[in-house]
């Protein structure tokens, strides 16, 4: 395909371009050893990778012995962004993948405006290019394109659109890959390099539309700027382009003048572009009618190439070849271009409805009639077109199943060259419908993005009102049993009301790029406890076997605890689901790069053709499903997502009727345990009825003592029975004035002997006729009163220094 | 305990009035931010909760006119509440200077937590009572 090539030469340029430029300039400069190591390693990017890489490792090495903190971070992040860049050029881009996304994260958090940013998203990019993820490439550039606006860097800009447009035209939606060319052009106009690849890119890419004079117009203004950058290579590659046009125009004088102003431009051309040259000189002397140096031209260009190995960017020459061969009656030689030319043509073919499928499919599926009718009508398209394929298919074997006789395959040739040009602007007609359908979706996908926005901002406010009312009547002691489920009922329908909005609202940050992800130390196994807690009660309930294997699990890891704990809470909450009898078992262990954990279950499973569905948003296995086990179909498309915007994935095996394996894996690093002191810290018991005074005494206790509550006498004396208390506060509330003497009496009786315990009491109220005697060891302490100062009486020391200013409030 | 709320949905002002209840504070109401700032001005609070959409005055620039006061009550702690979800919503609010923020609907614990938390700083005055 000729945009691709293109694509290669512009993303070259690019490159180039990104070297010579050079890095914005960082408010503080960095360490000097750094920042050298960082421009060596720009400088070497693209002519050596291997030394690039070598000097990215020294930048990491000295970022490593910086202080830590956040530039500490942010130094690792760009060493990281130039170690991953490396190991795309030197193709290992399956090991780049988890040091980007670990290095986007963190550029994510600190720095989520600066230039650093935009390129770890345009790396990222490309990335999930190779890996077929446009959904997500797509994202990737439009982010950085965004970034790189609020940055006010036009250049950053450009480069971010004409990533965008390349996978448009992977796409085949040729006139929007037009439109972003188009954007990236008007864009920025600074620097030549840059501004000659878009121009070059649009000019082919109108080439392919038929749209011969603008393409050349296009080119003009290429050559004029190669001309002005000195560049013997890019002239002569702009000048063979400008033949080609000329060519497929028809002007063939023409267009032989241009091959000869190709080869004045670079008389020391390479065997590459020599070749290049060869094969266009040769379709020029074909189409004027000189047979015999068309034929001599072509061998030339294809001397000891084998022609069943070929790159996509050969198709033109390809095309010229079998049309000489052909006409010259070499059918073996037709033949065997002829076949390079349809390996070619399936694989672009294969490659353009995947990409067309998959922007399509980036769009958030959500239940709206106008994006499902734009949905079927392209799926119809894609049928026209799979058709077609098949049609070319069916006619190819006939003629390779005539080669027996040659009159006869010149014969069938003859017809089939006609039949070819019928299906291919058959197959041209409906990518054109495409793209009308992608248009169209676009514009449904913003009006949903705006629709989801408000409809969850007006759920909320009346859930509010539900669910507030439920909390409040539950909080009332004197609510009858009956009365009390009946209002549990209410309330646990609102919770999985608010549930689903929440994960409405998380499907859209993850499409449109909005999730932010928390990177901080925290206990792996003791987030994963949480997370199965309420599952491990429901499995029970159920009858259903439940197990958590945790040996091999690090403890202290760095990242987003709350993100992983939602992750597994979906996997055991899907798999408790599907699962009507047998068990459920979740392992989790130190593997390979970072941590894998398994959630298998003996339930329902899952058959073979919808595996991958089931990680798309609003999907499960088949629509009968949602019927018969309920839910939304969000929880696993978030997971996924979740877990690959971390760097990891969540992937499935199963087998219908026998059970489901859910594998996450995460990139996480385990850090060095902190030693323990939880045994020797203090722990206080604090009864109290009032919350708000509860929470603002654990808070200023929490530096001092492990809290353990209580809200009345009776929950005090359960609390002591368990043992290990060495403190106890009493707030007046928590005590009935009918029974004072009694009250201290119980709680005093369930403590250790030696306990003082600390009375907190109204100054306006006294405590006469509840005269305790020394042996009670009671101290009471007179509200209102700082809490520095019931810290200082409870631990010998304050929290708080400084004399806090006297607010009364009667809490 | 005295709190201020300022809200212009009456039913939401009963829910929080009434969960308030539930730990002995009462809660005084402004039914827009220009209202409330009138009643900042003339009465005495312990604690300010706002919304962030109202007709008129928006919460957020309600906040940053309170921390402009040239007094004390320029430091009175501040609670948002809202029903917004946006992605930087929180750095939003505390870069206005607010000390918190509860996403409705409001799980009264979370209210309590937040209330607690904020008296025991600096900006609470940390008193026992």
């Amino acid at each position: 395909m000729r945009v691709l090539r293109v694509l290669l030469v512009a993303a070259a340029l690019l490159v180039a371009v990104v070297e010579a430029k050079g890095q914005g300039a960082a408010v503080t400069p960095w360490p000097p050893g750094f920042a050298h190591a960082i421009d060596a390693a720009r400088a070497e990017m693209l002519r050596d990778p291997d030394q690039a890489m070598d000097q990215a490792e020294r930048a990491r090495d000295q970022a490593q012995a910086m202080a830590q903190g956040d530039r500490r971070l942010l130094a690792l992040a760009t060493a990281d962004w130039l170690r991953g860049e490396s190991m795309i050029r030197l193709g290992r881009g399956q090991d780049a993948y988890p040091i980007i996304a670990r290095a986007l994260t963190t550029a994510r958090r600190l720095a989520p405006r600066s230039d650093l940013f935009g390129n770890l998203l345009l790396s990222r990019g490309g990335l999930d290019r190779d890996r077929g993820d446009i959904a997500d490439a797509l994202k990737a550039y439009q982010v950085a394109h965004r970034v790189f606006q609020y940055l006010d860097d036009t250049r950053g800009q450009a480069r971010a659109l004409v990533q965008i447009a390349g996978l448009y035209s992977d796409g085949k939606d040729l006139t929007s890959a037009l439109r972003y060319l188009e954007q990236a052009r008007t864009a920025y106009r600074g620097d030549d390099a840059l501004r000659l690849a878009i121009l070059n890119n649009r000019a082919l890419t109108l080439v392919e539309l038929t749209r011969f004079d603008d393409a050349l117009a296009q080119l003009r203004e290429a050559r004029r700027l190669a001309e002005a950058m000195h560049s013997p290579g890019l002239q002569a590659l702009i000048w063979r382009n400008i033949a080609r046009a000329r060519l497929e125009a028809g002007r063939i004088a023409e267009g032989q003048a241009a091959l000869a102003s190709a080869v004045r431009a670079d008389p020391q051309a390479g065997e590459e572009d020599r070749r290049a040259l060869d094969s266009i000189a040769a379709q020029a002397a074909f189409q004027r009618g000189d047979l015999a140096g068309a034929t001599r031209l072509i061998d030339r260009s294809f001397a000891g190439v084998d022609p069943s190995g070929t790159p996509m960017t050969q198709r033109d020459a390809h095309q010229s070849a079998y049309r000489i061969y052909a006409a010259a009656g070499r059918t073996a030689d037709a033949l065997r271009h002829l076949q390079a030319l349809k390996r070619i043509d399936d694989e672009a073919t294969r490659l353009a409805t995947s990409t067309s499928l998959a922007l399509m499919g980036a769009r958030f599926d959500f239940a709206n009639q106008e994006l499902r009718i734009a949905r079927m009508k392209a799926a119809d398209l894609q049928r026209n077109i799979a058709f077609e394929r098949e049609q070319l298919r069916t006619e190819r074997l006939i003629l390779i199943g005539s080669v027996a006789g040659i009159v006869v395959v010149l014969a069938l040739l003859g017809i089939w060259l006609v039949t070819l040009g019928r299906s291919r602007n058959r197959i041209r007609a409906a990518h054109g419908d495409l793209a009308i359908t992608n248009d169209r979706l676009e514009k449904a996908l913003a009006v949903k993005t705006e629709f989801l926005a408000t409809t969850s901002h007006e759920i909320r406010t009346p859930l509010n009102g539900i669910l507030g009312m439920t909390q409040v009547m539950l909080a009332d002691r004197a609510l009858a049993r009956e009365q009390r489920e009946r209002v549990e009922v209410m309330h646990g329908a609102g919770l999985t009301m608010r549930a689903l909005v929440d994960d409405l609202l998380d499907v859209a940050k993850i499409e449109h790029g909005g999730l932010t992800l928390e990177k901080a130390p925290f206990d792996l196994v003791a987030t994963i406890r949480d997370a199965s807690r309420l599952w491990e009660d429901q499995a029970a309930a159920k009858g259903l076997g439940f197990a958590l294997d945790l040996a091999d699990c690090p403890h202290r890891v760095e990242g987003d605890s709350a993100r992983i704990r939602q992750i597994v809470f979906n996997l055991l909450s899907n798999a408790l689901k599907f699962t009507p009898s047998g068990r459920v078992d979740l392992t989790a262990r130190r593997s390979g790069q970072g941590v894998e954990v398994q959630v298998r279950d003996t339930g329902i499973g899952i058959a073979a053709d919808t595996l991958e569905d089931i990680f798309e948003a609003f999907r499960q296995a088949d629509a009968s499903t949602t019927r018969q086990f309920g839910g939304t179909g969000l929880g696993l498309a978030i997971c996924r997502r979740l877990a690959r915007a971390m760097g990891g994935d969540v992937t499935v095996e199963s087998e219908l009727g026998r059970g489901t394996r859910f594998t996450l894996t995460l990139p996480l690093t385990e850090l060095a345990a902190v030693p323990q002191e939880e045994g020797e810290r203090p722990h206080l018991l604090l009864v109290d009825r009032n919350p708000i005074r509860r929470a603002m005494l654990a808070k200023l206790s929490a530096s001092q003592a492990a809290i353990v509550f209580a809200t009345d006498v009776a929950e005090a004396v359960v609390r002591l029975g368990e043992g290990g208390i060495t403190h106890v506060l009493i707030d007046d509330s928590a005590i009935d004035r009918d029974g004072v003497a009694a009250a201290i009496a119980a709680i005093r009786g369930a403590a250790p002997a030696h306990l003082p315990l600390h009375l907190l009491w109204p100054k306006t109220e006294s405590l006469a006729g509840n005269d305790f005697t020394e042996r009670d060891l009671i101290r009471v302490i007179a509200k209102p009163i700082s809490g520095g100062e019931v810290m200082r009486m409870l631990f010998g020391t304050s929290s708080q220094t400084a004399p806090s200013p006297l607010v009364t409030q009667a809490a | 305990m005295n709190v201020l709320f300022i809200e212009d949905d009456r039913m939401n002002r009963r829910v929080v009035r009434d969960m308030l209840d539930v730990a002995g504070a009462t809660m005084a109401e402004a039914e827009s931010a220009e209202i409330g700032l009138e009643m900042i001005d003339r009465d005495t609070y312990h604690m300010i909760l706002i919304d962030l959409r109202m007709p008129g005055m928006d919460g957020i620039t309600a906040i940053r006119h309170i921390r402009a006061r040239g007094d004390d009550k320029a430091e009175l702690p501040i609670i948002v509440v809202t029903a917004d979800s946006g992605v930087d919503l929180r750095e939003r609010c505390m870069t206005a200077g607010a000390d918190d923020v509860i996403v409705k609907p409001v799980a009264m614990d979370q209210l309590f937590e937040a209330i607690g938390r904020i008296l025991a700083g600096d900006r609470g005055g940390a008193m026992i009572s």
